[in-house]
This record gives C-alpha cells, sequence and structure tokens, in this order.
C-alpha cells in the first residue's frame, strides 16, 4: 500500500467522490423517470391555460327571457345610456354595492373622438359615474389598442374621461397577459390574453361604437373582445369571423353597449374622415351580444348573413337574432 | 500513485507547489476547448428554438405592445416635411412595413397589401397655437401609381369637394387625400372648422413641393379609364380593385364605374388582359365561378344584345361578362337586365372605335 492510501486528505478526497458519484447517480436516474418523450399534448396545455369566469347575469340561451335588449333613439349619448340602463333595470341591475367592474372600451386607435374609430369619452365618463354611484369598489377602463396604448387612451380622450370621472386606467403590460384557452375554441388555444383588468373583477361591460370594418364587415359589441387579445393577433384576421366567434365564447360580460350615436359606415376600422360617418342617433344596450350585433348590423345597413359570425355565435346558444322573440325596449328621446 | 507530499520536506514542497502550476498539456487544453464548443452548440440551438417562438407568447415583450418607434424591421426614413409656419411636429414619425401595416391599422391593412402595399409612413403634427387641431399625415408608398389609385378610388368618399393639388385630390370638412406619383396621402385632422383645411392644404402643398425636389413627379395612374363610355358616366365613380374582384381570386387590375341606370345606377368593369386569348379564358372562368356559386345563365333572346355575352343570373341580380381582345368586360349585379345589355354593348362599341378588334 503507497502512503498516500494512508494520508487522511486522500481518504477525505475518496470520500467526496464517491458521494458525488452517488448524487450524480441520483440525478441521472431521476432525470431519466421525470424524462417526457412526448412532450405536453394540446390537450393537457389546454389544462395550464386558464379560462375566464362568467360575468353575464342571465342566461342569453333562454328564448323567453326578455329584458335583454334596450334601444334609445336620440344624439345625447349621456341621456340615451341613462335611459336605456333605466329600461333593463337601472344600473343596480348590473353593478352592486362593492363590487368590481370592468368597463372594456374601444381604444385601438391613436385617434379624436370626432371621427367616431373609438368609444366616445362622454359615453365612459357617464358609465363610470354611473357605478360608481351604484356602489362599485373600483372601476377599471382597459383595452389593448392596435397603437401605442398611452397615446390611444390620450388621443381618443378615454383616458381623461376614465381618470377624471374616477376610475383606473389599465394599459397593457408585459406581465398583463396570461394564456387563455376557449372551451371549443379552435383559434384561442394558449393565447395570450389581456387578463390582468378582468382579474378580481365582477362585473365586465363592454363599451363599442357602431362601425363597418374592412375583414370583418362591421366592428360591434362581439368584435370589441379582439382588444383583449394580445400577441400576434393580426394573423386572425384570416379568419376573422371565427376569431370573433371564439371571443364571444371567451367572455360573457355581464353588460354591452354600443353607440350607434354616430356610425361609420365606410372605410372603417380606422375611417378617417367624417365623410365616413352617418348621424344613427341610437344608442344599444343589452345582456344578449348577439341581439345587440343583430341591431347594430342594421344601423351599418348589412344584411346579418353577411355577417356570419352573428349566425355562428346564435348557434353557440350566445343569443338571438330574431329580435322579435325578445321584444327589444325601445324609446325615443327625440 | 503520486507519492504523499512531505511538507516537512523543502524539496517536496516546491515539487507540490510547481505540479499545481504546471502548464496544462495540449490534450487538456483540446478537451477543454471542446467542452466550450459543446456549450456553444447547446446556445446555439436554444437561440435557433427561441427565434421560433411560438406567436401566441411572441409578443408578451413591451415593445410589441406598441411603441412608436417599434412598428418598423427597417430604419424610418423621417417624413422631413418642411413645416409650414405655425406647425410643429407632435409626435415621433412611424414606419410599417407589410408585416407591420396592421398594428398601424388592423382592419383595413389588407386593403393596401391587395393592391401592393410598400411601405407606411406617419407622423402627427399640430398648429402651435391650437393643439386641438392636430393633425395626421400617412403617406403609403404603394409600389406603382396604378396601386396608389387602387387605394386612393376605393376608399373615395362621397360628395367631397375636389382639390387641384394633383390629378387626384379631394378634401372632406377634416380631411384631405391625394395621389401623388406612387404614394397615397391622407391627411386628417382632429377637429373640423374654418381653420383646418387651409392649414392642410399648406401642408400639403409643402410636401409635394417636397417629394417633386427628390425627384418624384406625378404619373397619370389612371389610363385604363380612358375606355369608359362618358355618357351616363357618374363623374369620379371611376375606381380600381387591385385584387380578388367580385370575390373571384383570378380577377385582378379591374376598373370600375358607375352610370346612371334608368332606375338605379350600374356598375361597368373592364380589365386589360395580357392577351385577347386570356381576356376570353378569364370570361369563361369568371361565368363558371358564378355559376359554381349559385348563378344560372340566362339564355335565349335577352342574352344576345352582344355576341360572346354571358349573363348570369345570381342573388336577384344578372352579371353580364364578355371579352373583346384583351379587355374583359361586363356589367356588375345589374338589377335592370335590359339597360345593362345596352351599356355593355356601349362599352364593347367604345372598345371598338379604339381599334380592339373583337
Amino acid at each position: 500500500m503507497s502512503p498516500a492510501v494512508s494520508n487522511p486528505d486522500r481518504r477525505a478526497f475518496l470520500a467526496r467522490l464517491a458521494k458525488a458519484g452517488l448524487l450524480a447517480t441520483a440525478t441521472g436516474i431521476a432525470g431519466f423517470k421525470l424524462y417526457d418523450g412526448t412532450g405536453p399534448s394540446p390537450s393537457s396545455a389546454d389544462q395550464t391555460a386558464l379560462t375566464l369566469p362568467e360575468y353575464a347575469i342571465d342566461d342569453p340561451s333562454k328564448p323567453q327571457r326578455r329584458n335583454r335588449l334596450a334601444v334609445v333613439h336620440g344624439n345625447d349619448r349621456k341621456q340615451t345610456v341613462n335611459q336605456g340602463l333605466k329600461a333593463l333595470g337601472g344600473i343596480e341591475a348590473f353593478v352592486k354595492k362593492g363590487e368590481r367592474v370592468l368597463i372594456k372600451v374601444n381604444a385601438a386607435f391613436a385617434s379624436p373622438p370626432a371621427l367616431s374609430a373609438t368609444t366616445h369619452p362622454d359615453l365612459v365618463t357617464e358609465l363610470v359615474r354611473l357605478c360608481l354611484k351604484a356602489g362599485a369598489a373600483e372601476v377599471r377602463v382597459a383595452d389593448n389598442p392596435i397603437n401605442d396604448p398611452a397615446t390611444c387612451f390620450e388621443l381618443t380622450g378615454i383616458g381623461p374621461a376614465a381618470r377624471s370621472a374616477g376610475a383606473r386606467v389599465m394599459l397593457p403590460r408585459t406581465a398583463s397577459f396570461q394564456p387563455v384557452s376557449v372551451s371549443g375554441g379552435r383559434l384561442i388555444k394558449n393565447w395570450p390574453v389581456f387578463v390582468k383588468p378582468l382579474t378580481g373583477v365582477d362585473k365586465v361591460i363592454g363599451v363599442a361604437p357602431v362601425k363597418d370594418h374592412h375583414r370583418s364587415g362591421a366592428s360591434l359589441s362581439m368584435k370589441n373582445w379582439y382588444g383583449l387579445l394580445g400577441g400576434r393577433r393580426n394573423i386572425f384576421h384570416q379568419e376573422i369571423h371565427n376569431i370573433i366567434y371564439e371571443l364571444a365564447l371567451m367572455i360573457r360580460p355581464s353588460l354591452v353597449i354600443l353607440d350607434g350615436t354616430t356610425t361609420m359606415m365606410t372605410n372603417g376600422p380606422t375611417g378617417g374622415s367624417l365623410a365616413d360617418l352617418k348621424q344613427t342617433d341610437t344608442m344599444i344596450l343589452g345582456t344578449d351580444p348577439v341581439a345587440v350585433d343583430t341591431y347594430g348590423a342594421g344601423l351599418l345597413e348589412k344584411p346579418i348573413e353577411t355577417l356570419p359570425h352573428i349566425a355562428k355565435a346564435e348557434a353557440a346558444g350566445l343569443g338571438t337574432t330574431d329580435l322579435d322573440a325578445i321584444e327589444p325596449i325601445i324609446s325615443n328621446l327625440g | 500513485m503520486f507519492p504523499a507530499p512531505d511538507y516537512d520536506n523543502p524539496t517536496s514542497r516546491e515539487n507540490a507547489v510547481s505540479a499545481t502550476n504546471r502548464q496544462t498539456t495540449k490534450k487538456e487544453t483540446i478537451l477543454s476547448l471542446l467542452f466550450l464548443a459543446f456549450l456553444g452548440a447547446i446556445f446555439l440551438v436554444i437561440l435557433s428554438v427561441q427565434s421560433r417562438f411560438n406567436p401566441a407568447v411572441e409578443n408578451f415583450a413591451p415593445k410589441n405592445i406598441g411603441t412608436e418607434a417599434s412598428n418598423t424591421n427597417e430604419p424610418a426614413d423621417n417624413l422631413s416635411i418642411p413645416l409650414s409656419a405655425g406647425i410643429k411636429t407632435m409626435s415621433s414619425p412611424e414606419s410599417f412595413t407589410p408585416d407591420t401595416l396592421s398594428n398601424k391599422i388592423n382592419g383595413k391593412a389588407e386593403l393596401y397589401l391587395s393592391a401592393g402595399f410598400v411601405q407606411l409612413q406617419a407622423q402627427r403634427f399640430r398648429p402651435i397655437d391650437d393643439p386641438e387641431a392636430w393633425f395626421e399625415v400617412f403617406v403609403y408608398d404603394m409600389g406603382t401609381p396604378s396601386n396608389a389609385f387602387a387605394v386612393y378610388s376605393t376608399q373615395r368618399r362621397k360628395d367631397v369637394e375636389k382639390l387641384p393639388l394633383t390629378q387626384h385630390a379631394y378634401r372632406t370638412a377634416n380631411a384631405l387625400f391625394f395621389i401623388t406619383g406612387r404614394h397615397y396621402v391622407e391627411m386628417i385632422a382632429a377637429t373640423r372648422g374654418e381653420v383646418v383645411p387651409p392649414m392642410l392644404i399648406a401642408f400639403a402643398k409643402k410636401y409635394l413641393g417636397h417629394v417633386q425636389e427628390d425627384g418624384q413627379t406625378e404619373a397619370d395612374a389612371s389610363d385604363p379609364k380612358s375606355v369608359f363610355p362618358t355618357e351616363g358616366l357618374i363623374a369620379d365613380s371611376i375606381a380600381l380593385i387591385a385584387k380578388d374582384a367580385f370575390g373571384f381570386s383570378r380577377l385582378d387590375q379591374v376598373y370600375t364605374a358607375q352610370y346612371h341606370g334608368p332606375d338605379t345606377e350600374m356598375n361597368l368593369f373592364v380589365s386589360l388582359r395580357p392577351s385577347s386569348k386570356e381576356a376570353r379564358t378569364l370570361a369563361e372562368a369568371y361565368r363558371d365561378f358564378l355559376i359554381q356559386f349559385g348563378g344560372t345563365e340566362v339564355t335565349g333572346p335577352e342574352s344576345s344584345p352582344l355576341a360572346g355575352l354571358f349573363i348570369i343570373r345570381i342573388m336577384d341580380a344578372h352579371e353580364l361578362i364578355f371579352s373583346r381582345g384583351p379587355y374583359l368586360a361586363g356589367v356588375h349585379m345589374a338589377d335592370d337586365i335590359a339597360a345593362a345589355g345596352k351599356l355593355a354593348v356601349k362599352m364593347d362599341r367604345k372598345l371598338a372605335e379604339m381599334g380592339i378588334a373583337k
């Protein structure tokens, strides 16, 4: 035996070597046991993605349900939205004391209010005021615009209007998105959605202008949810009607408001000229997004057959295109 | 085995020290380099995989949520418009390529992309003394004057004031639209009012002077317009559909014009094809396309105002299609078949007068 074997340093070295070997072996075995050669399957991916909770206050699939749609004619948004809410039971029918409310606006473009490409700030102001008056603990106003978010919220007037009325404006940040999947959906699978403003809210109100849209034919209340998508969402333009339909599946709002005070009849969704607009003096409110959009399509003078996403949403039980069946409450403020 | 160093022996201690400070062998160096190369290869594989990231999460990065400077794949050319007196810039210039155009105009991007869009430059400006009257300038480089005419004409508003700025220019209460060379330009103000039109016109003149200095001249994009008969033609109704005209993917570069009819307006169309044979083949293909989607071919006396004319009844309207020489022409979705037949004959005669043989 060489002198080195009896040396305590060498013994210690060999002991450490043995321990390291055991650790490496254990790690290798653990890695082998845990190795997933096939990778995650689509179904297991779905399980990791979020599904948005239900915000609807009634079931639009029930055809006998009434008071689902209110239409008010008039050119003063403050008056028409108040009248419409009154017809549906008042803001208290939608917002309870202490609840948190998200108002999902359309702030897609850095465009002035006069062009009606975005939700009108007067409507935002009044809705925030009404929600707070009903006792809402917090009102959030949010969208993931096409253009730079901060610029969009400022130039549309939505940001200043919301803040001055007491709402919290939530702009998209990197951490604001989480993957969401829609049950039965083909396009929205593990897709990043602007979830942050929805976190912890009790009610969701969608507020959109009535617009022509080059790709989808119309931009109405269901199309408004496109503003919750993140990622390279423009790839969905190739399947525009399917994505609008899946967005309607993804989120069931408490209330939708379609502002047809001024309708963008041509060159949507951006418009650009006041010549693209028509004074249609109509505010549409409802719990049935299909019915609301059916009425909105009429303002655009487009048959609903040319807007397949509406029929798809109806077939999925999200509402009805049979406006007579739900007896819209129509009023005229002159 | 190595003998254990005897640290009480100076010679042994020196040997041990020299052993720890010894030069690495060539073999060890090669092995180390191989390990480093292996790690480098792993790093490159990770980079490669990351570059093909799932589009669902690709835009999580804040830069893609929408900062103005991030919307371009290429260095932005500043609009560099010499500013009129009293006007100042309100935002940085933005530049958009075909890949990023939808980041600016979303659903309208397809209109431009299908017409040969190359690049958009946009910038906001405002009067120094009136911040509310800001306006945004969009300069679409469409590649050719013809493509610029396509996007200009298909978006042309009704009841507008024509302007003598260029051959194709008009204004509305808050905006100004024109073509110069291969560029389609929009100047859109946030408000209407007396100050807006002169402000935009002055700005447009500055811009036009600037681009002409750069050697760009306006070309007449609308030469094929001359084939339309003038009788009954509604002024400023000629438009160019660059692609997928009437839903038929093979039908491109189609000029359309509105005509006064007995009761309703009629839509005459014409497209110059590379040869007579191609024009005829395309006319037949378009007829077949309509039949495939539920149309029925009308035969009998009413179908013969013109030799070789196809009349397809579809969706309670009539589509009339014919060709003369390299021109494919017709009347789109006509309510009145007799009036549409007369219009088709008029179009055919005009082509004949131009020396186009059947």
